[in-house]
């Protein structure tokens, strides 16, 4: 080896890359020799290490110290690792070997030492050092429970959150199957799913068992441990409690079913509708209603489920815009075809951000709701007609009954009028007294039956009603008189003096609160008192002035129990039955006044004290006639109409003195005319020829129109009055055979028809038979004076002309 | 319908308040009716249109020129129910026509008794 003989070792120390140096003792601390790889590992340049104290190659420079006994102690040192500061005052870790060389008598001439860099191995050290710290410190503090089991499936390690979970100490899980954790149904379930053979298993939902024997819900992730054979050295199990979570799912789907029966078990049927109007969800009833199935319903577009018709209503409805609809009576469509009626109400959904997310429709099967309702319908129907028929039957047989009344009244009037012995008299006097009661209430029925059937009209003409009262109480004076009691009346200032309404029926409604009043009292006084009730809403109705008046009538009389004060106003009611047989009466009196007070706009009460007595209210509205009327009249100040009966019907005729004398007929014509009367009917003829003759006129009488012929033939008349219908020839046949006779000697009487058609067209009817007038019966004087003088005149000018 | 028996007042304007008349034409008019109401009620039994019409319109005429007003009217009604063709009606309607008739017979005896009393 040539080159071996050349190289000198010094060089070999120095070109090694293993650091070499040789060190004075440390009293001296000096570097004696240090190689390239030193001052390299140190950062210095080679010549540079040698000009430091060792001590500052050291991060601490006491380790130099310690250092440097040891190796005199015992002589050397193996391996040290030393932290050394580099020239750039980093730190480096190096393992330091070193050997003390003494001298003979043992005392220390210097250490030579190799210093290697190990910072590398150093830094994997302090990696794995970390990470095991790390993989620690996750293990302990995780919030999962893992376990790790040996290849027997026994529990080999865990963390303390499983004990935690579990409840269990070292001793309960060391060593143990693990199995134990989990139920066994559970624990089958897991084996079934061969995790072993595939390695992983994640997010398994199951159960286990705690110590205390509870079971929890736990999301679990499986991996299995394989050696490096490949063979199964064990598994680690990472369980986490999802105990809150399912109970919060458990709570969901509880709620959720309960939603769900409400739904599946309401008698309406529910549709979800998406935002394209499509059906995506319903309830069991909704296709038991329409008959349709899942795949009738699903996704399909809501409006087929309706008639087209109706479709376009739900639609005019505008619902998207105005959000929900109630109670919509619309129609639906059946699968089989068959139309129904169904209530539908619908609510628009929208999202959070009020976007259209679709609409919610409850159907209502409207079928026998509607039948029903027919049904009712129509009883209502029925038995309102039955309520109208039994009132105009009522009202029908009282007007018939009434007639013939009237005649028995009037006979026993008038034999009341004839000589009769005392027994006759009272006799004729309780008959008397007896048909009146009858004809009262055939009246009250009567009137009755007319509010009930609506029969009824109010009049509205001017009422007095101040004196109204008035005179209602002198015409009862008479009969309070005879029991000894006071009749009193006072009208408030503020009561208008003339209102507008139906004096008749105000007048029949307080005589017969103050007749009852006079009734039921034995002792004591009967007010009556009107008064204005002014209500600042109600003063003017449709541009008039109105007004409601109350009027009260009060007695001290028998009074009537609070039980019974609502069953009077009812038909055929008095307080007691007793009542009746003590006091009379129809008993229908104060329900017809009810009625009527109902009909002026008011009401009717009373209040009233047992023993004590009672008043009558009733309150009716009134059209005030006029502003500035004086509250007094005159004939409250003439003191000798005070008695005489007040009319207080303006419609009311003057009266006609039987005499005639204040009633001038037409004057006596200057016409003499001799008139031809053609009339069958005895009466008929009597009263014109009155008139006729009346007017100074002469008049010939035939008795049908065949007479009329036979005599014009014969005789001249300035006129004919001709009734139309007539026996043998009428009057219309007989104008024709007239007007043919006189045709023929050119001649034309004037012919006047009488009839009692009195219809449209009768008129045209008698001048097409060749009359020249009509007048109709009853027979108006100026009317048929004015027809015959205009015609007898008219053919006149004609004659002369 | 007019509950009216009699308008005094028309029939006497009519008659120019010749008492007497008007008490004759009453009478007339009353013994005239008995007969006329048998024909009227087996014509109305048989249904015979034509002679109800017939009698009711001449009874309708006299009734109206006494102002007979209730009678009146109800003649009317008869002879409206014959244009109507409901001639089931007429019986019950003709029935009522007897007692209208006694009315207006006590109406006629008081007034003559009236009249007398102030002669």
């Amino acid at each position: 080896m040539t080159a071996g003989k050349n190289i000198h070792p010094q060089d070999l120390i120095e070109q090694l890359k293993v650091g070499i140096c040789r060190l004075s003792s440390p009293r001296k601390n000096q570097f004696l020799y240090a190689n390239g790889a030193v001052a390299e590992m140190l950062g210095y340049k080679p010549r540079e290490i040698a000009r430091n104290k060792v001590s500052a190659i050291f991060a601490s420079p006491r380790q130099w110290d310690s250092l440097s006994k040891k190796i005199e102690n015992s002589g050397s040192l193996r391996g040290e690792e030393v932290l050394l500061k580099k020239k750039d005052k980093n730190f480096i870790w190096c393992s330091m070997t070193a050997t003390a060389v003494k001298d003979r008598r043992g005392r220390l001439q210097w250490v030579d030492a190799i210093i290697e860099d190990i910072s590398a191995h150093k830094q994997v050290e302090r990696e794995l050092l970390e990470s095991k710290e790390l993989f620690r410190l996750v293990f302990d503090n995780s919030a999962v429970a893992i376990t790790v089991a040996d290849k027997d499936e026994k529990i080999l390690a865990w963390n303390p959150f499983a004990q935690k979970l579990l409840g269990m100490n070292k001793e309960d899980l060391f060593n143990k199957p693990i199995k134990t954790l989990y139920p066994l149904r559970e624990w089958r379930r897991i084996r079934s799913l061969r995790i072993r053979k595939k390695g992983l298993l994640t997010n398994l939902e199951t159960k286990i068992v705690k110590k205390d024997g509870s079971v929890i819900d736990v999301n679990m992730s499986v991996t299995i441990l394989k050696d490096q054979k490949g063979s199964i050295s064990g598994a680690i199990g990472i369980l986490r409690d999802i105990t809150r979570e399912k109970n919060a799912e458990r709570k969901l789907r509880e709620s959720e079913n309960k939603t769900r029966v409400i739904l599946d078990n309401s008698a309406a049927a529910i549709t979800l509708i998406d935002q394209d109007e499509r059906i995506v969800s319903w309830n069991k009833f909704t296709e038991q209603l329409l008959g349709m199935k899942k795949k009738d319903l699903y996704m399909k577009h809501v409006s087929f489920l309706y008639p087209p018709e109706e479709w376009k209503k739900i639609r005019q409805e505008n619902i998207r815009k105005i959000g929900a609809r109630q109670h919509l009576e619309t129609k639906a469509v059946r699968k089989d075809g068959k139309v129904i009626d169904i209530d539908l109400s619908i609510k628009i959904l929208r999202d959070s951000q009020n976007n259209l997310i679709g609409s919610v429709g409850i159907i209502q099967d409207m079928t026998q709701y509607k039948k029903a309702k027919e049904i009712l319908l129509e009883a209502k129907v029925a038995a309102e007609e039955a309520n109208s028929a039994k009132s105009q039957f009522l009202a029908n047989m009282s007007h018939e009954v009434r007639t013939p009344m009237n005649a028995i009244v009037g006979m026993i009037d008038m034999t009341l009028d004839t000589q009769l012995t005392d027994e006759q008299r009272d006799n004729m006097n309780t008959a008397k007294e007896a048909a009146e009661n009858l004809l009262n209430l055939l009246n009250d029925i009567l009137d009755l039956s007319r509010v009930e059937s609506g029969k009824m009209r109010l009049e509205e003409i001017d009422v007095n009603a101040p004196n109204l009262v008035k005179s209602i109480c002198k015409g009862l004076s008479v009969l309070a008189r005879n029991k000894n009691l006071e009749l009193v009346w006072k009208v408030d200032d503020g009561v208008p003096y003339l209102v507008k309404g139906d004096p008749v029926r105000l007048r029949q409604i307080i005589i017969n609160l103050v007749n009852n009043a006079i009734k039921f009292t034995s002792q004591g006084k009967i007010e009556i008192t009107v008064q204005n009730l002014i209500r600042p809403q109600g003063l003017v109705q449709n541009g008039e002035e109105s007004c409601e008046l109350r009027f009260a009538v009060s007695d001290t009389g028998i009074g009537i129990p609070k039980d019974k004060q609502a069953a009077i106003f009812e038909v055929f009611t008095q307080a007691d039955d007793s009542v009746t047989r003590k006091y009379g009466g129809t008993g229908l009196g104060l329900a017809i006044s009810k009625r009527l007070v109902e009909m002026m706009g008011g009401r009717i009460w009373v209040e009233s004290e047992v023993n004590q007595g009672s008043t009558f209210y009733f309150t009716a509205v009134f059209k005030v006639k006029q502003k500035d009327v004086p509250r007094l009249s005159p004939i409250d100040l003439d003191p000798r109409r005070r008695l005489a009966p007040i009319s207080l019907e303006p419609s009311a005729a003057p009266a006609v003195g039987p005499t005639g004398s204040a009633v001038a007929g037409p004057p006596v014509s200057d016409l003499k005319l001799r008139v031809l009367l053609a009339e069958d009917n005895l009466v008929n003829q009597k009263i014109a020829v009155k008139i006729i003759e009346k007017r100074g006129w002469t008049v010939k009488v035939v008795e049908d129109g065949q007479q009329a012929v036979d005599i014009l033939e014969k005789e001249s008349f300035d006129v004919v009055l001709m009734d139309v219908q007539m026996p043998v020839v009428d009057g219309f046949k007989a104008t024709q055979l007239i007007r043919l006779q006189e045709h023929q000697i050119g001649k034309h009487t004037p012919i006047v028809a009488m009839t009692a058609h009195a219809m449209e067209g009768d008129e045209k009817r008698c001048l097409d038979a060749g009359m020249d007038g009509y007048i109709a019966k009853p027979i108006d004087r100026s009317k048929l004076f004015e027809t015959i003088e205009s015609l007898v005149k008219k053919g006149q000018t004609c004659q002369t002309k | 319908m007019s509950d009216e028996i009699v308008d005094l007042n028309e029939v006497l304007e009519r008659v120019q308040h010749d008492r007497e008349l008007l008490l004759e034409l009453f009478d007339i008019f009353l013994a005239d009716c008995p007969p006329k109401m048998e024909q009227l009620k087996t014509a109305s039994k048989n249904k015979n249109a034509e002679q109800i019409k017939t009698l009711a319109h001449g009874l309708k005429g006299a009734s109206a020129n006494i102002a007979a007003k209730k009678l009146n009217a109800s003649f009317v009604a008869i002879e409206n129910k014959v244009k109507e063709g409901a001639l089931d009606d007429l019986p019950d309607l003709v029935a009522s026509l007897g007692p209208q008739i006694d009315e207006l017979r006590v109406y006629y005896k008081k007034l003559s008794h009236e009249f007398k009393a102030t002669e």
